[in-house]
């Protein structure tokens, strides 16, 4: 695909207060203003509705590339992985990599626009996906008890979230995940184990 | 890297694609048996079925989490044009 230099330019921008809106809304939260957004992409406010006509189209936005990066991330990642343990730690390594604006997504996401909230939904999906593919086969070879799937992976967000907005709890300094993740999943796959 | 213009996924190796036709711009999941591309109807149905297997959501969330999934894909831009 061939694009002008201004197609580029805009391009470039757009990319840039998406960068600058990731690092502010992980560090202040989803209520941070758009003022502060534009300080930290170096750009004039102005030029944010430019590109995002609504601060909810700027959540979206975000969040619809945040959902592209983990799922081409967990696609990566689960290639070569075809162990329920290997996807679990597949999915504690994405995490730690985003956990700043994780945490903050999981603590305020009944507060996101309704459209935000859609793709909050689908990232989980990329999650889901993979990981039911695996429970599956391990279902089918016995290795692991016949509850529903949707239990199982929602009995796994539920702890790895615990964890997460506890953080301060668990591991005041660092890490939760980085510290709990060997815990966890072992511990994790022998409640499933028969 | 190639990505799904019916689900989003993305496709890395010929098992992604359906009959491992490489050429289909659609994956293995959105095909039919025969190899060809699912309906809009049957791609929903089929995503919100998955939503909720997978992550036991309510049927109409689902299927509103499903249409809006679909709402941001190229295969589909058709139906929500009218909008
Ligand atoms: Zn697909």
């Amino acid at each position: 695909m061939k694009q002008n230099k201004r197609q580029i330019q805009k391009e470039t921008t757009r990319k840039l207060i998406l960068q600058a809106a990731y690092k502010v809304y992980s560090n202040e939260g989803f209520d941070a203003a758009t003022n502060r957004i534009a300080k930290e992409a170096q750009i004039a406010h102005g030029s944010i509705f430019v590109h995002f006509p609504t601060v909810e189209d700027l959540k979206a936005g975000l969040l619809e590339q945040f959902g592209m990066d983990i799922n081409k991330q967990l696609h990566e990642l689960s290639e070569n992985c075809d162990s329920l343990e290997d996807i679990l730690y597949a999915h504690i390594e994405i995490l730690m990599k985003h956990q700043g604006f994780y945490k903050r997504l999981i603590s305020e996401s009944s507060f996101l626009p309704e459209q935000a909230r859609y793709v909050y939904v689908s990232i989980q999906s990329t999650v889901s996906f993979h990981l039911s593919k695996v429970i599956e086969k391990y279902q089918k070879e016995g290795k692991i008890k016949m509850l529903p799937i949707h239990f199982v992976f929602n009995s796994w967000l539920g702890l790895l979230h615990y964890y997460l907005s506890n953080e301060e709890l668990f591991a005041p300094e660092g890490s939760v995940l980085n510290r709990y993740k060997e815990e966890l999943a072992g511990n994790f796959l022998k409640l499933l184990a028969i | 890297m190639k990505v799904c213009i019916a689900c989003g996924m993305p496709m890395t190796k010929p098992e992604d694609y359906p009959m491992k036709d490489e050429t289909k711009g659609y994956c293995i999941y959105c095909a039919r048996s025969d190899g060809s591309m699912q309906s809009f109807e049957e791609k929903k149905e089929g995503m919100s079925e998955f939503i909720m297997k997978t992550q036991g959501l309510e049927s109409s969330v689902a299927h509103k989490a499903a249409e809006e999934l679909m709402r941001k894909l190229p295969a589909w831009e058709k139906y929500f044009e009218a909008e």
